[in-house]
């Protein structure tokens, strides 16, 4: 059984002019273990889904689901304290500003034990210990040092692992990352997204990372789920995605890539993301659609799955093609 | 045209018509606070009031009715129709001398606001902008004004220049001034190390016109609503004021003029004491209202705080 | 042989800062001694994690600072640490800006964002002209004649950034200081923004100077590449050769850290230990000595000078040819 199981998740959000769907019915499946990777642009949803699974959206979001089971329990049904001991627990979150993510006011150590006083039943000392081998674990020198020092006197990269620290403090059994390292440098990107990988290997942890980087999915992921929109559009194993996209969005999306650039032209995708208020009838995606006919402008596909990929397509590309 | 332009065209597609503009936006958020529509509303009749007083007032308001005195308004004992709510110690008719009494505070609140917003928002383009000893000299001096308590420094200057309207407004519209100096300067120094003022240095922008065309127009929001503040502020000091002897000099309607001259029959006659007070009341409540809807609607920083 | 545009020559570029109330005055060095030549109508990338010193490059290059000491000669003209250059000058170099929501005034509509660069430099044209022009260049950077009298907040994250373009072409400069143009854009967003790009420079034969930090933007984008560290140029050559040849450690640290979108690629990635160093206080001799994989004992104690080495520059005391 999957570790988490989500069914036909949609999130609306009310706005002044009206309901907004910023999640439009997805299924997310993560094994123990698994790394998922969630791709989309700004506007596709990926972190409102996951921030819904996580039940941290304010009021104005509506959550609806068939099914949402992590670890064989029901999400859907909690009780807000219950959502808490599950919370940060066996489930947790790191985000993308590390500066904006730790509270300024406190010193890292006291914010690292804070973690871990709410949800393990340890002793003042046990906690400090415990506290100083977090550090260790994630790759922070001098642990005993750092746990004086203010989020400020850290650099980003720095901060960063703290914050990962305090996301495993419990063992989590699932960590979403959430752009983990989209305001890092690649050289602190590279060691960062190496330490998530390794700890998702020793410590039995699955890992969805959500990025807009196809570069990070191509060397961290395992599957990939593309979304558009709100809507999933494709998901596959990392090999196949990019050898073979289904969808003519990823396929369109991966074509754009610079380093991917056969001449100085950049196949690039026209027009942009629909927003609230110019959604299509028909797939979402249709208006910038190079493929796309009548049908694709009238009728919204459904996400078939067949064999090992599930696209949402009227004609999905066949296995064969290649990307230009 | 190499560039595509129907790619641009479907870029664009029905974007701007998701995007309301700008008054909409502001009228959603200002109307979403019952409080300040009630408050604009109340504002509005006030200043229609002040405008046509001559027209809407039953009698002059220096007019005396000597078989009339103390009349109380018409729902009392004694009182009657021809004077709605009532007379003072003279007769003269106490609608009559509030409704012109609302152009009295309307044209303090107009004179005071713009004397001390032109001048504060100038001062404060110039710290801004200048820096430096400039800048300290000019925020220290601000804060001098600042350390006096308002009213008692609006009083000692018109002690020096003489009691009359046009001093009480001048030395209220000083007394205000800081406020806007340190309002401008703050939202100056925010605005200034933003991409769009090198933008406008590169293409080679003077300081002038940084100063007025470049960053005040992005710096209004907060004035207007300091503005909206003040005009109430203006209003109730000035009335102190008059109340002191100090502003508006009798005859004239002033509300915190008539209210000193009401005091001693403040146990035999509650009409000429209260009602006064009440217009005073009710219009710096709208204008107060008016403003922290205006806040919300203008400064999405301060926005639920 | 392209004559050469820009020549820049030794810039230094220092800030002294004051750590605390009561601290001490500190210098940052943001630029020290940078060279490099820029040949008119080709791209010169600048490469660097944060704080190596490119945006303070693009800032001296585009006359916002002055040089620090130091000079570089713009079209046969020299501006040097202590002459402010004429406006003339200064308006054939213009800047494109990393965030397209803060580079354009919130209050101006597109006519006047356009058309202000005209009205204060060249004011023998009326406004009827000037009008012709800014609906010329709209069209140019692919947007519609209708988009002249809207407001900025009425404009998608591209779209901005193609009027920003705009603005810094109404002009007609020689060189365009790219600062990130794309990194705040959506990948399909970012696609349509390079090839404007791309376009515009065959179009109008202009002069990139490109500031990034996406390795595989700079390889699809550029002619010459500047990688810098710590406010120093550490490497310096053709697109092909540092991709290829890259022969400082930092360098080939970047290159094998970027992630490549195939997942098939098997890697081969050096790990760089630790971070960047506070540039208060820079390490003694090489800059990078600190986390470099193959620090020797002179690294520690000298500071290497930018040298030939193959076939392109590098400022190491032991460079790494294959």
């Amino acid at each position: 059984m999957a570790l988490l199981d989500v069914n036909n998740l949609t999130v609306e959000f009310k706005t002044s002019q009206g309901q907004f769907r910023a999640v439009d019915s997805i299924d997310i499946s993560v094994d123990a273990n698994d790394v998922l990777a969630i791709v989309g642009e700004s506007g596709s949803g990926k972190s409102v889904s996951m921030l819904a699974v996580m039940g941290l959206l304010p009021w104005t979001a509506t959550v609806t689901a068939d099914q949402m089971l992590f670890n064989g329990i029901d999400l859907t049904t909690l009780t807000a304290k219950q959502r808490r001991n599950i919370v940060g627990k066996d489930m947790s979150m790191i985000f993308q500003e590390p500066m904006s993510s730790l509270n300024p006011c406190f010193t890292v150590g006291f914010q690292l034990r804070e973690a871990l006083k709410a949800h393990l039943p340890l002793s003042r000392s046990a906690r400090k210990i415990r506290a100083i081998e977090l550090l260790e674990m994630v790759g922070i020198p001098e642990p005993l040092k750092r746990l004086s020092a203010f989020p400020h006197q850290l650099s980003g990269g720095m901060n960063q692992r703290v914050m990962i620290a305090m996301a495993i403090a419990c063992k989590p059994k699932l960590l979403i990352a959430d752009e983990p390292t989209t305001a890092l440098d690649v050289t602190i990107q590279a060691q960062i997204l190496e330490l998530l990988l390794e700890l998702n290997q020793q410590h039995d942890m699955a890992l969805v990372l959500i990025t807009h980087d196809m570069g990070v999915v191509a060397e961290t992921a395992a599957r990939v789920s593309v979304q558009y929109a709100g809507q999933k559009v494709e998901e596959q194993s990392v090999e196949d995605l990019f050898a073979a996209p289904r969808h003519p969005y990823t396929h369109a999306l991966l074509a754009a890539l610079p380093e991917r650039a056969t001449g100085k032209l950049l196949p690039s995708i026209p027009g942009v993301v629909p927003g609230q208020f110019d959604r299509p009838t028909g797939c979402l995606f249709s208006p910038r659609c190079q493929f796309a006919d009548a049908r694709c402008l009238a009728d919204a596909p459904l996400a078939s799955p067949d064999d090992s990929t599930s696209v949402r397509c009227h004609y999905p590309l066949s296995n064969s093609a290649s990307v230009a | 045209m190499a560039i595509d332009d129907t790619q641009a065209q479907s870029e664009t597609g029905a974007y701007e018509l998701q995007r309301p503009g700008r008054f909409r936006e502001f009228w959603s958020y200002f109307s979403e606070n019952r409080g300040a529509v009630a408050g604009l509303i109340v504002f509005l009749s006030f200043i229609l009031i002040a405008i046509f007083a001559d027209f809407i007032a039953p009698y002059s308001p220096t007019d005396q009715f000597r078989g009339n005195l103390l009349q109380p308004p018409f729902w009392q004992d004694g009182g009657s129709t021809k004077f709605l709510l009532g007379t003072d110690a003279v007769g003269r008719d106490m609608l009559s001398r509030l409704i012109h009494g609302a152009r009295f505070s309307f044209f303090i609140g107009l004179i005071v606001v713009s004397l001390s917003l032109l001048g504060g928002v100038t001062i404060g383009l110039v710290a801004g902008f200048v820096g430096g000893w400039v800048e300290v000299m000019i925020m220290r001096l601000m804060d001098v004004i600042l350390a006096f308590p308002s009213l008692l420094l609006a009083l000692v200057m018109v002690a020096i220049l003489g009691p009359s309207l046009i001093n009480a407004m001048l030395a209220i519209a000083i007394v205000l001034q800081p406020q806007y100096v340190r309002l401008t300067r703050a939202a100056v120094l925010a605005e200034l190390p933003k991409d769009y003022v090198t933008s406008a240095r590169m293409v080679g922008s003077g300081t002038l016109r940084l100063m007025f065309i470049t960053v005040l127009p992005n710096c209004l929001a907060p004035i207007i609503v300091q503005a909206a503040l003040s005009f109430s502020t203006a209003i109730l000091d000035a009335a102190a004021l008059g109340f002191l002897g100090l502003g508006a000099q009798p005859p004239k309607p002033e509300w915190g003029t008539m209210l000193s001259e009401a005091r001693e029959f403040i146990l035999r006659a509650w009409w000429v004491v209260t009602l006064p007070g009440l217009a005073i009341l009710i219009t710096v409540l709208s204008i107060n209202l008016m403003g922290d809807g205006l806040r919300d609607a203008l400064d999405p920083k301060l926005k639920r705080s | 042989m392209a004559e050469t545009l820009l020549k820049a020559e030794n810039i230094n570029r220092y800030y002294s800062v004051r750590t605390g109330f009561f601290g001490k005055k500190a210098t940052v060095r943001a630029l020290s001694s940078t060279s490099f030549k820029l040949q008119a109508g080709k791209t010169l990338a600048v490469v660097g994690e944060s704080g190596c010193g490119k945006s303070t490059l693009a800032r001296v290059i585009s006359m916002i600072e002055p040089p620090g000491q130091g000079s570089f000669t713009l079209d046969g003209t020299t501006i040097k640490a202590d002459e402010p250059a004429s406006q003339l000058i200064r308006s054939s170099v213009q800047l494109v800006f990393q965030d397209p929501y803060g580079s354009l005034n919130p209050r101006q509509k597109i006519s006047q964002i356009l058309c202000e660069p005209l009205v204060i430099n060249k004011p023998e044209l009326n406004a009827a002209q000037r009008e012709e022009q800014a609906r010329q260049m709209l069209q140019l950077v692919g947007l519609r004649a209708e988009h002249y009298d809207r407001y900025p907040h009425m404009f998608s994250g591209g779209q901005r950034q193609r009027i920003a373009i705009a603005r810094a072409l109404m002009l007609k400069p020689k060189l365009l200081v790219l600062d990130e143009p794309v990194s705040a854009l959506d990948l399909s967003i970012q696609s349509q923004i390079l090839n404007l790009l791309v376009e515009l420079q065959e179009k109008l034969n202009l002069t990139y100077l490109f500031i990034s930090h996406d390795l595989s933007v700079v390889k699809h984008m550029a002619d010459d590449i500047l990688v810098m560290y710590l406010g120093r140029v550490v490497e310096s050559g053709g697109v092909a050769e540092i991709f290829n040849d890259a022969q400082h450690p930092y360098t080939q640290a970047l290159l094998s850290a970027t992630p490549i979108a195939d997942p098939l690629l098997e890697k081969n990635r050096i790990q760089l230990q630790g971070e960047l160093p506070s540039p208060l206080s820079p390490p003694s001799g090489c800059a990078f000595n600190p986390r470099c994989p193959v620090v020797q004992e002179k690294c520690k104690v000298e500071s290497p000078e930018l040298r030939l080495s193959g076939t392109h520059s590098v400022s190491c005391h032991f460079p790494q040819g294959d």
